[in-house]
């Protein structure tokens, strides 16, 4: 290689200092299993293991699919076959006062364990799905929807969700 | 045999401990390692629930219908019910603390050890990211120790790159004085600290 183009690399690298910091995704797909899809941005990603996860993603199992993603602050989901949740807010920057976790359940089994959102800032975090709101306080929790309103468009409909004490 | 529709209507006659509610819409409380359980809230336009005791479920029937009071549900019908998802999930993140020597950028001798653990947990686990996240203690401003948190991070993330760690799977944050370890004001030194999360 020439010593211009390893002159350029060098400094390239200098610059992607390690406080480059992090991008925006919001974590990680660590399990899977047969037919999971994600859509983003209009279109369909088949994910891999140590794939990333942004917000707005929309995590899909098929009749065989199971998929579990970290979080950013250690809430772990999971989804077993025929289920369909939405990522509709996640924000953990604590010195920022930003912190948020918001899902929306459209249909199938998700198992969630929650993190240290729920630790620094319970009342911001919630699923939401056709029937109810769920509020969580630091815990692990099962969840089945039946899913059979198509008009759910996800927006809430039902009341608030009481703040846990 | 009389159906479950017949039987519920009898029930609203006699007080009989059938839940009405199917189960097709349901929320159940899980425990977590070392058995202790949390709560979740349930609520929609009829009213809202608390399930507090693991193993207990909540029926929601409708958007409009309160969800039901919280009832046992038998683990083995949870395994069945939520088997698939229970399998796939994920193993939770590993949390390393390193410590800095008094107003320096070295490690102290414990954390040295901390670090050659992490270290080893990295190339074992082939982690999808690590995050290393600076804190301080609660002295000073909120932007000032934001600061100082992420100058610290990245002191981690130098150590860690010129380990060998891949650069592409670190991310450096700071949460300042907003995540402390020891909720207590001023020169608290277990909360001037770097986490390293593996995920």
């Amino acid at each position: 290689m020439r010593s211009g183009s390893l002159i350029l690399i060098a400094a390239f690298s200098l610059l992607m200092a390690v406080s480059a910091g992090a991008d925006d995704s919001v974590g990680n797909v660590k399990t899977l299993s047969g037919n999971v899809s994600i859509e983003r941005d209009n279109a369909i990603i088949t994910p891999m293991i140590g794939g990333k996860i942004f917000r707005n993603d929309a995590l899909k199992t098929g009749a065989d699919g199971s998929v579990g993603v970290v979080f950013k602050d250690d809430t772990l989901v999971s989804l077993g076959p025929d289920s369909r949740i939405v990522i509709s807010e996640f924000l953990f920057s604590p010195s920022e006062n930003k912190l948020s976790i918001v899902m929306k359940m459209f249909r199938g089994t998700m198992v969630y364990l929650s993190g240290i959102i729920a630790k620094l800032a319970p009342e911001a975090v919630r699923v939401e799905t056709p029937v109810a709101n769920i509020g969580v306080r630091g815990t692990k929790f099962a969840v089945r929807m039946e899913g059979n309103d198509p008009s759910w468009s996800g927006e809430q409909k039902a009341g608030r969700s009481s703040s846990l004490k | 045999m009389v159906s479950l529709k017949k039987l519920c209507l009898a029930a609203a006659l006699i007080p009989l401990l059938i839940s009405c509610a199917s189960q097709k819409n349901l929320v159940v409380l899980l425990p977590e390692e070392g058995g202790k359980a949390g709560a979740v809230s349930v609520a929609n336009k009829g009213g809202s629930q608390v399930i507090d005791r693991a193993n207990q479920g909540s029926s929601i029937d409708s958007a409009e219908k309160q969800p039901s009071v919280p009832e046992a549900i038998d683990p083995k019908k949870i395994d069945k019910i939520f088997g698939h998802a229970l399998k796939a999930q994920p193993r939770k993140p590993l949390h390393f603390t390193l410590y800095f020597e008094f107003n320096s950028d070295n490690l102290t001798a414990e954390s040295k050890v901390v670090l050659n653990s992490l270290l080893s947990e990295i190339r074992v686990f082939n982690p999808s990211a690590v995050a290393i996240i600076g804190h301080t203690d609660l002295v000073g401003t909120s932007k000032a120790n934001h600061e100082l948190g992420l100058e610290r991070a990245n002191a981690v993330g130098k150590i860690l790159v010129s380990s060998g760690v891949n650069q592409a799977i670190i991310e450096v944050y700071s949460h300042g004085m907003d995540n402390p370890l020891i909720r207590t004001k001023g020169n608290e030194p277990r909360n001037r600290r770097v986490e390293a999360v593996i995920r």
